[in-house]
């Protein structure tokens, strides 16, 4: 039994972390794409503004769950097979990048407009901006953001469990559900909201330590 | 007319924005000449395009039409990174600061050195001198949010520095100030253009700044240069309705008060503390009367204004205001002066 759980654990974390991180590699410079091609940003680009911002909207709009069964096919060409972990992180991917270029964006566009300016009036290049006045600048919210997605990410790996994803979700929904044994159930959901808390904690932690503005 | 070589001139610029219900001319077909070394003010009220103007300088505003001209090379037909090298040598501060937040003071001063290229310990080194220069030697590793306003600015001071640059565009850069920081950024913005010889662009709406701190004034309103001149000059005889109603404000308030020898007196805090009233009656040997007065002593430096009556005694009148232009005191005579 708590071998079960040891595995449950394991495999929701390994899902949760390493398609947050593939995630991020993803919607970080979508987010970044958004927020510099918008009028009035330092390169703006309407159309190409308008087309990202429609495809990330489209994603963020099919559910989970319907983007977990509805994209079975196409997983099964890119990772081989439908169910499992490997299959969930990359329904996970495919799911969270949009949900984080969003995130990044909002994070990007808190910073006042008048700093962004004060470096064009430096001679900044739109990389220096980017990299070391609106990454730099964000990077307090940006953790904010980060510990918020993963966060969602773990929720969201949990009900792979409906396709046999692996997890402590899937152990939930196996003994609760298919079993009728409610007490592993909550044992699972128990650890899923330890787990939780915790990143809640660092997430905050780091981004109070990080922030250099009070 | 201004002497010397201009560092800086707009010919003929012209700034639209297309907005939901119209176009909006912010700058109307100015052309002015800026003389390096000098420090040159452009004043006036909220809307009348002082922030466009002095960002068509640095092209983070486009102008629609006309040219700009720096040093003699025109930026307005320049590649973005070719514009990128000339803004190193324009430099600008902010009314808000606009320093990066999450970055001590030094780190601040450092990053147009960043920008330039210039090596990590040279950078430093170069910094702490600047932070030094503007008084801020204790406050290196101190963040943005740990320092008052004046010295906020003086940190925009010493990054605006860092680039060494022939010019140092201040929009507003002590309208969120109170007025004694104010005396005392514009003294050490002074200070900077005399031991650099930077030229200094001062926007600002309050004639005080202007008359404390800036050589040569433009009074601007609803996009059009009214009036261009020397400070003294602007100051003390204000030709068009522009500069009038920056040098006397608050007219209609006096408006009821009528009368012959009547001159109207501001105090915007640059005229010397001498009593000037008493001053007036001793020198000339006859009274004057005293029809309104509004003066408010701000931290040691007056401001308002004051309604006169001169001695209807031609001779004792002319030493009244001959007195007024000796000590640079702005008046404006409302009643007909015998
Ligand atoms: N980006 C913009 N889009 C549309 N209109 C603008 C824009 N920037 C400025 N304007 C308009 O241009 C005019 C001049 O604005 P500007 O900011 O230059 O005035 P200002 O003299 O600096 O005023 P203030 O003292 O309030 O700062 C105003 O009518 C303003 O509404
Ligand atoms: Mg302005």
């Amino acid at each position: 039994m708590t071998e079960l759980f040891l595995q449950g654990l394991w495999d929701t974390i390994f899902m949760t972390l390493a398609a947050t991180a593939v995630a991020y590699l993803v919607g970080l410079p979508i987010g970044v794409a958004l927020v510099v091609t918008d009028d009035n940003s330092i390169h703006p680009m309407p159309l190409i503004h308008s087309i990202i911002g429609f495809v990330v909207n489209v994603v963020r709009s099919v559910p989970f769950l319907i983007l977990l069964i509805a994209m079975i096919p196409l997983t099964r060409i890119v990772v081989g097979t439908a169910i499992g972990t490997n299959a969930t992180i990359f329904v996970l991917i495919v799911s969270a990048a949009p949900f984080i270029a969003r995130m990044v964006e909002s994070s990007i566009k808190e910073i006042d407009s008048g700093v962004i300016e004060a470096a064009q009036s430096m001679g900044a290049s739109n990389k220096t901006i980017i990299w070391k006045v609106m990454l730099s600048e964000a990077k307090p919210s940006l953790v904010v953001g980060m510990a918020l997605s993963t966060i969602t990410i773990l929720g969201y790996s949990a009900m792979a469990g409906v396709i046999g994803g692996g997890g402590l979700g899937d152990i939930a929904i196996k003994y609760g559900l298919y079993h009728y044994k409610a007490g592993i159930m909550w044992l699972a959901v128990a650890i899923l909201v330890i787990v939780v808390q915790i990143l809640q904690e660092i997430g905050m932690r780091i981004a109070k330590k990080i922030d250099n503005r009070g | 007319m201004a002497e010397g070589k201009p560092i800086i001139s707009l010919r003929n610029v012209t700034k639209d924005f297309e907005t939901r219900s119209g176009t909006i001319r912010a700058l109307d077909n100015i052309s002015i000449d800026i003389v390096q070394g000098e420090t040159y003010g452009i004043i006036g009220l909220s809307g009348a395009g002082k922030s466009t103007l002095v960002r068509c300088i640095n092209l983070l505003e486009t102008p629609t039409e006309g040219r700009v001209v720096f040093n003699g090379e025109s930026l307005t037909g320049l590649s973005r990174k070719e514009l990128n090298l000339r803004r190193r040598e324009i430099a600008m501060i902010f009314q808000q600061f606009n320093l990066l937040m999450q970055r001590t003071a030094l780190q601040n001063v450092c990053f147009p050195l960043e920008i330039a290229g210039v090596k990590k310990e040279e950078a430093a080194r170069r910094g702490k001198e600047l932070l030094k220069r503007v008084g801020l030697e204790d406050r290196v590793d101190s963040y943005p949010a740990q320092l008052s306003g004046g010295q906020k600015q003086r940190v925009g001071i010493a990054r605006a520095l860092a680039s060494n640059p022939k010019v140092l565009l201040c929009d507003e850069a002590t309208s969120a100030l109170d007025p004694k920081t104010t005396r005392s950024i514009l003294e050490l913005l002074k200070d900077i253009n005399k031991e650099f010889g930077i030229t200094i662009v001062i926007i600002t709406h309050e004639m005080s700044v202007i008359q404390y701190a800036c050589d040569r004034v433009a009074i601007i309103e609803a996009g059009e240069i009214a009036e261009e001149g020397s400070v003294d000059e602007i100051f003390t005889r204000p030709k068009t309705k522009a500069a009038k109603r920056l040098v006397f404000p608050d007219q209609e308030k006096t408006d009821g008060i009528v009368g012959e020898n009547l001159i109207r007196l501001v105090f915007d805090g640059g005229a010397s503390y001498e009593p000037v009233i008493a001053n007036m009656v001793i020198k000339s040997g006859a009274p004057v009367n005293i029809m309104y007065a509004s003066i408010q002593n701000v931290e040691g430096v007056n401001k308002g204004q004051m309604i006169l009556e001169l001695s209807n005694i031609k001779k004792q009148s002319e030493i009244q205001l001959e007195y007024l232009n000796e000590q640079k005191i702005a008046y404006e005579e409302i009643g007909e002066v015998k």
